[in-house]
């Protein structure tokens, strides 16, 4: 009866516990960025998220928050400088803010084998379509810096994908086919990521950077070197639709894996910052006064790269085909560190009985990042079109 | 009907057994490499390149940009070679060439100097599709790239190779063919074994 009771206590209090690790004190979420074009399913994202929130956290009223954006001009907060928002949390009273993008919301038609099972309405005249969504998500805190003035630093950064097939059971069974209840279960993980990850994960500002990864030797071979912190500049799209759309999800992506391998990341912010300065439309490349103008902002490497493929095929199911490259540059030097790249269909990681496979562009593309980014730290390349 | 299995039968079914499988490999294999390497020319002396963006003579919008990225990679992966970051590629020939591809013997001098780079590279993708074959597609590549020295501006390495990305048994087993990059990135690793060994 003690250990039921000690374990019913222990599922009561375990969000709110992980929550305070990240989510001291009020703080606001910004309304959500659609940049998909669906405000429908970019309603039901906030909705979620403010429901989830309000329940373990304190937020900041809604008109607060407006009001304080409004006054400040500040549209995009994802894209602010740092500056603008230590005056926005100034202004409106909270300790963090949470950025979140919806960067797609769409429907892939499936074929008869696949929706046989679907559910009853399969069998009636509805046109069975399979929901994808992909939205990634920043949190800012406020805090002091060393020198004991306000600043308010990048303390996450996360990315959720979900495809209507991916928890397809035997018979078809589980296939979600409303894009809003996918809306939803996408919000409650993108949420899982800020909450129940240690804060002690947080690369809080002179935190150690990762080390250990090596270029091929060569006749300027650098050795082992710190890559942090990192200044992730926007990738180039090459490709033939939503180029721009694609390139913008694979940055936030980026950013969203080098946290969850906890390399030091520049705030996305800064970088922009430096860019709009240096004006200059920098994408997939590093000019020589970009460079140096993000080393002066603190950046260590650079990670850039292009998204070669951004496609959803297949006959009988969507089957989305992504490519990337990327690379990692010296801030001082301009040195290549590391370059790779990774080309695959969500099919190729399918198992026995049509099982694993992947069905949405944003998953895929976060398993090929997750596979880039992590050959790079260990300089290793297992599934990347490299040596 | 009684089939006739002498000694003799079984020598024939043996040769076109193995011509058979000759023309199999055939189908799947591709032509060497053509090749020029100025036998003047001291490779020891190049330390840094800079790729020029490879010019894109195919249908394939993603093919330059591709096989650029992949022939960076290749090089720095053989050791050999420093490559100049892109981007910084890209400013100096903006100012130094304009909006020409293809610079001037002078422009590669002066390009040589801007970017501290022993070696220009820069070529074309020539082919980059996928032919089919029965059911089965077969990406094919062909590049050509050269290589100019920056103190003079002439050119002491150029090749040409196509790779073809099925072979015999993606064409006899039904199973896919590869992706074209993985095809290209073939292509490039043989182009680049034709400059450093």
């Amino acid at each position: 009866m003690r250990s039921l009771l000690f374990l019913l206590l222990t599922q009561l209090f375990a969000w709110p516990v992980a929550a305070q690790g990240r989510l001291e004190g009020p703080g606001a979420l910004f309304p959500v960025q659609d940049l998909a074009g669906r405000p429908g399913v970019a309603n039901v994202v906030e909705q979620a998220l403010v429901k989830a929130l309000a329940e373990r956290t304190e937020l900041v009223d809604a008109e607060v928050l407006r009001n304080a954006q409004r006054r400040l001009r500040l549209r995009d907060p994802a894209a602010a400088p740092p500056a603008s928002l230590e005056r926005l949390a100034e202004a409106s009273g909270a300790d963090w803010l949470l950025a979140v993008t919806l960067h797609r919301a769409s429907e892939s038609e499936v074929s008869r084998a696949t929706r046989a099972f679907a559910g009853p309405s399969a069998t009636s005249n509805w046109a069975p379509r399979v929901p994808q969504i992909t939205l990634a998500a920043s949190l800012y805190q406020a805090g002091k810096d060393e020198a004991g003035n306000d600043t308010v630093v990048l303390a996450w950064a996360g990315f959720a994908a979900a495809s209507g097939l991916d928890q397809r059971r035997v018979l078809g069974l589980g296939i979600i086919d409303d894009s809003e209840e996918l809306a939803r279960q996408a919000a409650t993980r993108l949420l899982d990521g800020v909450l129940t990850t240690s804060a002690s994960a947080k690369p809080a500002p002179g935190h150690p950077s990762r080390t250990g990864f090596r270029r091929a030797a060569g006749p300027v071979a650098i050795g082992p070197v710190a890559i942090g912190p990192v200044a992730v500049v926007p990738f180039r799209g090459i490709v033939e639709r939503d180029a721009t759309r694609a390139a913008a999800t694979v940055a936030d992506l980026a950013l969203a894996v080098l946290f969850a391998e906890e390399v030091e990341v520049l705030s996305p912010g800064i970088v922009r910052d430096v860019l709009r300065r240096e004006e200059v439309e920098v994408r997939g490349e590093v000019r020589r006064d970009v460079r140096a103008a993000l080393a002066k902002a603190g950046a260590r490497t650079i990670l850039t790269g292009t998204v070669e493929s951004w496609a959803i095929q297949g006959s009988v199911e969507p089957n989305p085909h992504v490519a990337l490259g990327a690379r990692l540059v010296d801030a001082k030097t301009g040195a290549i560190l590391w370059i790779d790249g990774v080309d695959r269909q969500g099919s190729d990681f399918e198992a026995a009985f049509g099982t694993g496979g992947i069905h949405a562009r944003g998953a895929l593309a976060q398993s090929l990042m997750n596979s880039l980014i992590r050959g790079m730290l260990n300089d290793k390349n297992e599934t990347g079109d490299g040596p | 009907m009684e089939m006739n299995i002498s000694p003799k039968n079984n020598g024939r079914c043996l040769v076109v057994l193995v011509l058979l499988l000759g023309l199999c490999l055939g189908c799947s294999s591709s032509l060497e490499p053509t090749r020029f390497i100025n036998p003047a020319f001291d490779f020891g002396f190049v330390e840094r390149v800079a790729v020029l963006p490879l010019e894109n003579m195919t249908n394939d919008r993603q093919a330059g940009d591709r096989a650029t990225r992949l022939l960076m990679t290749e090089l720095l992966a053989s050791g050999a070679v420093d490559v100049v970051e892109p981007g910084e590629v890209r400013a100096a020939l903006e100012k130094i060439a304009g909006t020409r591809r293809a610079p001037s013997t002078d422009e590669v001098v002066r390009l040589g100097s801007a970017l501290d780079v022993q070696g220009i590279i820069l070529g074309s993708v020539n082919q980059s599709e996928s032919l089919r074959s029965g059911t089965v597609q077969i990406p094919v590549v062909t590049l050509d790239v050269h290589m100019l020295e920056t103190e003079t501006g002439r050119s002491v390495w150029a090749a040409t190779h196509t790779e073809k990305g099925s072979g015999a048994a993606s064409k006899f087993l039904g199973t896919g063919a590869e992706p074209i990059s993985e095809t290209t990135r073939r292509c490039v690793r043989v182009l680049v074994g034709t400059l450093v060994e």
